[in-house]
């Protein structure tokens, strides 16, 4: 197996994954989606609700908030030597007060951990003049398989594209002009494909071609990776999570033989 | 306590009907309780 970075920042990465099976694939994107923990909020306590929206519809809204989750700081609550009870190693508690005429923000949710903070930006309430928010939210982590809140990463991934153009191309340049993406390029007496990585498998070449002279191919043993995370987590570390999760099912498989 | 609908000040319900003891508007708002709610995010 073999896992080469095609690009990755904070909040997306391509990632191919080579000599594996589909089997595997789809193993390692169910894992990151379903199985990596991240922070989202649980409780909330309303002090003081004068907003136009009900508190469990504003409740609603705040679980859905990414928050930034340091792995190696909070337990899960189940796991947690508090015994799921709440305690500091399990629980972020932020808090929140507004008063209108204004737009309320994920980012007024202060945290007491600066590494640990909402995704700022995402509009939660509009106050009229007059109109008041107080309230406590208690983040604690989760998985994605419990409520898409604690997802952590949109992923999907597809078959590597394998163009092969054979001896009988003429060079027409047909396939040139009809690809969407832009990669088939003319190289001399032949046709040739660019960065196979961006193809969609369309197949509008191979319709094209006058010679059938394009063979297309989804390989099943090479897949690229697009994942797109939530903010919670940079996305190469919802792989290595992922990873991690999948290693540990196996670990309890060998102790239950 | 509730709060009249025409002139906004607090009243107490009367025995005999529902008034504004102020002004005698017959619309009469409950306010939210000072009640603190906890709510599941879900």
């Amino acid at each position: 197996m073999e896992l080469k970075v095609l690009s990755a920042d904070d909040r997306r990465a391509r990632v191919v994954l080579s000599d594996s099976s589909p089997a595997y694939a789809n193993a390692l994107r169910r894992a990151m989606i379903a199985e990596v923990p991240t922070l989202a909020i649980e409780d909330v306590i309303i002090y003081e609700n004068t907003s136009p929206l009900y508190d469990e519809i504003l409740a609603h809204r705040l679980g859905l908030v990414p928050i930034r989750t340091d792995l190696s700081r909070l337990n899960l609550r189940e796991e947690c030597s508090c015994g799921g009870e709440g305690c500091a190693s399990c629980t972020l508690t932020l808090s929140l007060e507004a008063e209108g005429e204004r737009m309320v923000y994920s980012h007024d949710l202060r945290s007491p951990d600066p590494e640990m903070t909402p995704m700022p930006g995402i509009p939660i309430v509009k106050l009229a003049e007059g109109q008041r928010l107080k309230l406590e939210a208690e983040a604690v982590l989760g998985r994605g398989r419990e409520h898409a809140k604690w997802q952590a990463a949109v992923v999907g991934y597809k078959y590597y594209p394998e163009v092969e153009v054979l001896e009988s191309c003429t060079a027409c340049g047909d396939c040139v002009e009809v690809c969407p993406r832009g990669i088939m390029k003319l190289d001399g007496s032949r046709a040739r494909a660019e960065e196979v990585e961006r193809c969609i498998l369309c197949r509008a070449c191979v319709q094209e071609c006058r010679e059938n002279a394009i063979e297309l191919r989804a390989s099943d043993s090479r897949f690229i990776f697009t994942i797109e995370s939530t903010g919670a987590l940079p996305p190469l570390e919802v792989l290595r999570q992922a990873c991690r999760c999948i290693s540990k099912k196996a670990e309890r498989m060998i102790a239950l033989l | 306590m509730y709060v009249c609908g025409a002139c906004g000040r607090e009243v107490e319900l009367e025995e005999q009907h529902v008034r504004c003891a102020f002004c005698g508007y017959r619309v009469l708002y409950k306010p939210r309780p000072k009640v603190v709610k906890r709510v599941k995010a879900r």
